[in-house]
């Protein structure tokens, strides 16, 4: 009896003892992801922290801040604009060459005629490599320039000042600027209302490129609409939202993002005559989160080879990745102060599977590195992008044993399930992915299939009651007379 | 009157709704049990509609389902259809009372519960090309129903077809009006509750 009641008094003894919290390795990560309903939900981490570029990495060169990050296939592009250089670091993230003054192909510093100034960079916001020509784009925002330099030399070429046909009101101030593989160039002015800069090979105005639609607020409409002319002038104009940022996909189309509040859409996709054809087929529309307590504002888009593109919000920090179809892959990092967090984000790139972002306040650059189950997606996407279906399938199954929160996975799965004439499984894994579309298709060949194994009973049922309905109506007429 | 005779009236009831209902009225053929026991029914459709509609028809959110809910979101509208119907007959020298209006009404759901039900089933074995040919189907129970609860109406309430249009169309607006003094009161009570738990706050606070 005693023992009985020890052994209770030590159990509620040992109730008292506060658990202690286990932390694991890398539970600091808050990747999440939207599902069909919108909710968000716990997803795997795709990227981790692989390495980080900071002042160590420059040597003796300090860094005054890093504003935009550019990636080739082998070497990394970053632009400090408080102390005006462009800097170039090799594949193995080693320093190749930090740009101030500008060179030419003598080796001798270029001097301007007119002033009789040594050419030094003056506050850069943007870069580009131009593979096909092989040079590199700086767009020169203090300068009001473009300089054109020789991306293994770095010597220059030309430099590019505002256009003598250029019309409108818009600053020649290049913030950020792409070339694409025929030598347009398309230069963001920060806050230009008119668009996208287009700009010919040989430096001349081309157009302004690009449709931001702005929200219409139907009061405002209406209020419009009854006013005349004279109270129109008085009225407060409406102006297009301006782009922010550019990027350029392999197929020469141009990518744009834009954080105006005015805009209807954050993230676009230009075809050549600037209308936004962004594949929008995904559960959510790409606007960041769906029901944001903090309203995404869209500093950077960065898209691969394949079609994947990753948007870098500045308020949340955090980066969004979506494949060509607008499905969400994954959601990470965000505003913090653990290793890998951003505090002002300023640019991001894809340096092949890796991701580099670009910090402004910490004056650094987080290379992240994709995890087995993001490697797994980015390879998915890439299959499915480029029509390899059956690979893209064994991708998918891999990743939703690794991540069952990955929707998409299942309706890629279910649709190479489907191709291969599988209906049940594939019926299986649409339904999973809320796909009706698919499903229904799926569901019409599985149905055909139970059909065909069963028609000698269907057609037997419907014989026998054929039979039962016309001698029960002879019957009812012999009744009848 | 048995009970098997009154069912079989039900039936009666939706192919010949002016005599039915007129004999429901004057003759004692209706059943106040056999009207909830559809009314019910009907509930239970919803429930059943929400969570067995096929896949292809309509997604629903089965993690969230809440069937109490589903099941009086279903009835409700027309519970308030019957009180506005009956608030305005009253002023209209409607001859129906509250009671019969509710048996119409639920009588009157016969045809949407087969219906709803057949087309439940098949919605399970259609594919997306055929949802035309299950929505054809649904309209079919719906009309029927719209048009035996109107010649009930009229039935009961003594009126000819235009007066009873006219009727429904203020019964609508009594509805709104029934809605919003429903929000007014939840606001207020609201506002009272909190102003008293402020207030109880206060009170605590200082002693």
């Amino acid at each position: 009896m005693h023992r009985r009641i020890y052994g209770i008094a030590i159990l509620l003894i040992c109730l008292l003892i506060p658990g202690a919290p286990v932390w694991g390795k890398y539970t600091g990560e808050h990747n999440y992801i939207y599902d069909y309903w919108g909710s968000p939900n716990h997803s795997v981490a795709a990227f981790e922290l692989y390495k980080v570029i900071d002042h160590k990495t420059m040597g003796s060169i300090a860094l005054g801040s890093l504003d935009d990050v550019f990636c080739t296939e082998d070497s990394i592009y970053l632009v400090d604009t408080v102390s005006s250089r462009v800097h170039v670091l090799d594949d193995k993230l080693n320093l190749l060459k930090s740009i101030k003054v500008i060179r030419n192909q003598n080796h001798k510093i270029v001097v301007d005629d007119q002033t009789n100034q040594q050419l030094i960079l003056k506050n850069p916001e943007g870069v580009f490599v131009q593979k096909e020509s092989n040079e590199l784009y700086i767009a020169d925002t203090g300068g009001e320039r473009i300089i054109v330099l020789d991306a293994d030399g770095y010597y220059l070429k030309r430099i590019i000042k505002r256009p003598d046909n250029m019309i409108g009101t818009t600053v020649f101030r290049p913030s950020k600027i792409v070339v694409d593989p025929s030598n347009r160039m398309y230069v963001v002015v920060q806050s230009g209302s008119e668009g996208i800069l287009e700009l010919n090979e040989d430096g001349s105005f081309s157009r302004y490129f690009g449709v931001n639609k702005p929200k219409v607020n139907l009061i405002d409409y209406f209020w419009k609409n009854l006013a005349s002319e004279e109270q129109k002038k008085k009225m407060k104009k409406t102006y297009a939202p301006s782009f922010n940022n550019v990027d350029i996909d392999h197929e020469g189309f141009i990518y744009s993002t834009t954080f105006d509040k005015a805009a209807l859409n954050m993230v676009f996709r230009l075809n050549p005559k600037g209308k936004n054809i962004l594949r929008e087929t995904g559960y959510v529309q790409v606007k960041g989160d769906i029901h944001p307590v903090i309203e995404n504002e869209f500093i950077d888009i960065a898209v691969n080879d394949f079609g994947v593109y990753a948007v870098l919000d500045k308020e949340t920090g955090r980066i969004f990745i979506y494949n060509f179809d607008g499905d969400l892959i994954n959601i990470f990092n965000e505003k913090g102060n653990m290793l890998g967090n951003v505090k002002e984000p300023t640019g991001i790139a894809w340096f092949n599977d890796y991701l580099i972002v670009s910090d402004k306040y910490l004056k650094c650059a987080f290379v992240f590195m994709p995890t087995r189950s993001g490697e797994l997606a980015l390879k998915g996407a890439e299959a499915y992008y480029r029509g390899e279906w059956e690979e893209a399938g064994r991708y998918y199954r891999k990743v939703i044993e690794m991540n069952s929160n990955y929707d998409i996975a299942y309706v890629g799965l279910g649709k190479n399930l489907l191709m291969q004439d599988q209906y049940k499984e594939a019926m299986y894994y649409l339904r999973l992915g809320n796909n009706q579309t698919y499903y229904s298709k799926a569901f019409n060949g599985y149905r055909n299939e139970i059909l065909r194994k069963y028609f000698p009973l269907f057609f037997i049922g419907f014989l026998t009651l054929a039979f039962l309905i016309i001698k029960s109506e002879v019957a009812f007429h012999k009744r009848e007379g | 009157m048995s009970d098997i005779e009154k069912l079989k009236h039900a039936t009666y009831i939706i192919f010949h709704p002016f005599n039915g209902f007129y004999e429901m009225k004057y003759r004692g053929m209706g059943s106040f049990g056999i009207a909830t026991t559809l009314f019910v029914l009907y509930g239970v459709m919803g429930i059943l509609a929400f969570q067995y509609t096929g896949f292809i028809v309509k997604i629903n959110p089965l993690f969230r389902m809440n069937s109490i809910s589903i099941f009086i979101t279903t009835l409700f509208p027309y519970l308030l259809f019957i009180i506005g119907n009956w608030s305005v007959v009253t002023l209209f020298d409607g001859k129906g009372s509250l009671l019969e209006i509710y048996m119409v009404i639920c009588y009157s759901l016969i045809p949407l519960i087969v219906f709803n039900f057949v087309g439940l089933i098949f919605s399970n074995f259609i594919i997306l090309e055929e949802i035309a040919i299950l929505n054809f189907f649904l309209a079919i129970g719906n009309i029927w129903f719209y048009f035996i609860a109107f010649c009930g109406l009229c039935t009961i309430h003594e009126y000819t077809v235009v007066t009873n249009i006219k009727t429904l169309v203020i019964t609508s607006a009594a509805v709104i009006i029934i809605i919003f003094l429903c929000m007014l009161y939840y606001t207020l009570i609201g506002n009272m509750v909190s102003f008293v738990s402020v207030l109880m706050k206060e009170l605590l606070k200082r002693w």
